[in-house]
């Protein structure tokens, strides 16, 4: 039975290295976007987040094996590492990213460069 | 292997649904999870049970989830799993460019085996992750036992 569930799951992944693309919203607000990423089972010290160029990158380790996936009788979660890329545009004031995780949910928050700010216009009036 | 960007309302055939229901039929008569006459949750955490001479174990990904927000109950032999996600407040000003988490009420039930010590059943939650230990009760083994005929 153990095994069939073991080639099911192989089957269903169709790797051997599998990675788990997490969930994520993102929005954006005058401000900032933010990225909110489900990674449950990741610890802050297995978090690994890298930003290249414009690409966004977020592993996250699952530090945590199946005692024995022989005594698995009903398995859906994959005990994988998180991965996942985004593109991010130029406007991002890359100093100022900010990371957090709780309850196994990542919250990334990249605020808007000041050009990107929506700004308020003076207008001058003439006297 | 999916990459990049996904709207919610596309919906792609992930595999593990279509995995997920062949498992279900797999091991229905074992655990069965869910119940069949209730409309099923707007989503559900996925679920691990694992089981050994020992002990039974459950673990659940619901991650976003706060402690105070999650219940674990025990009837009869059905162990449920509840709780809702709460959604962030969406402010007016927030354009939202992906939404793919789920959030919402849940609940998922699973059928325990005989033999388990419901006084000793233990339920921890970190990272996202619920974790529940049943204990087998010492198990009295079952033994063959040679019927006299009168």
């Amino acid at each position: 039975m153990a095994n069939e569930v073991k080639k099911m799951r192989k089957d269903a992944y169709n790797c051997e290295e599998c990675v788990i693309v997490p969930p994520a919203d993102i929005y954006e607000t005058a401000e900032e976007y933010v990225i909110k990423a489900d990674m449950p089972g990741t610890r802050r010290e297995d978090l690994e987040i890298t930003l290249e160029k414009n690409r966004l990158d977020i592993y996250g380790r699952v530090d945590e094996a199946l005692t024995n996936e022989e005594n698995l009788k009903y398995g859906e979660y994959r005990l994988n590492n998180y991965h996942r890329a985004f593109v991010v545009g130029d406007g991002i004031d890359r100093e100022k990213i900010n990371a957090t995780l709780e309850n196994g949910v990542l919250t990334l928050t990249l605020p808007k460069s000041e050009k990107l700010k929506p700004r308020r216009i003076e207008i001058k009036t003439e006297a | 292997m999916k990459w990049g960007l996904t709207r919610r309302n596309e919906q792609p055939e992930w595999g593990i649904d279509s995995f997920r229901k062949e498992i279900n039929q797999l091991f229905n008569d074992f655990f069965s999870i869910g119940p069949s006459s209730l409309p099923e949750s707007a989503w559900m955490p996925t679920v691990d049970v694992e089981e050994d001479d020992r002990e039974v174990r459950v673990r659940a990904e619901i991650p976003g989830i706060e402690e105070k927000d999650l219940s674990v109950t025990l009837e009869n032999d059905l162990l449920t799993i509840a709780g809702e996600k709460k959604e962030e407040k969406r402010e007016e000003n927030r354009r939202h460019v992906i939404s793919e988490r789920r959030f919402g009420s849940f609940h998922r039930t699973i059928r325990l085996p005989e033999g388990i010590d419901r006084e000793k059943i233990e339920a921890g939650f970190k990272n996202g992750v619920l974790r529940i230990t049943i204990p087998r009760v010492e198990a009295p083994e079952k033994k063959r036992v040679k019927i006299a005929l009168k």
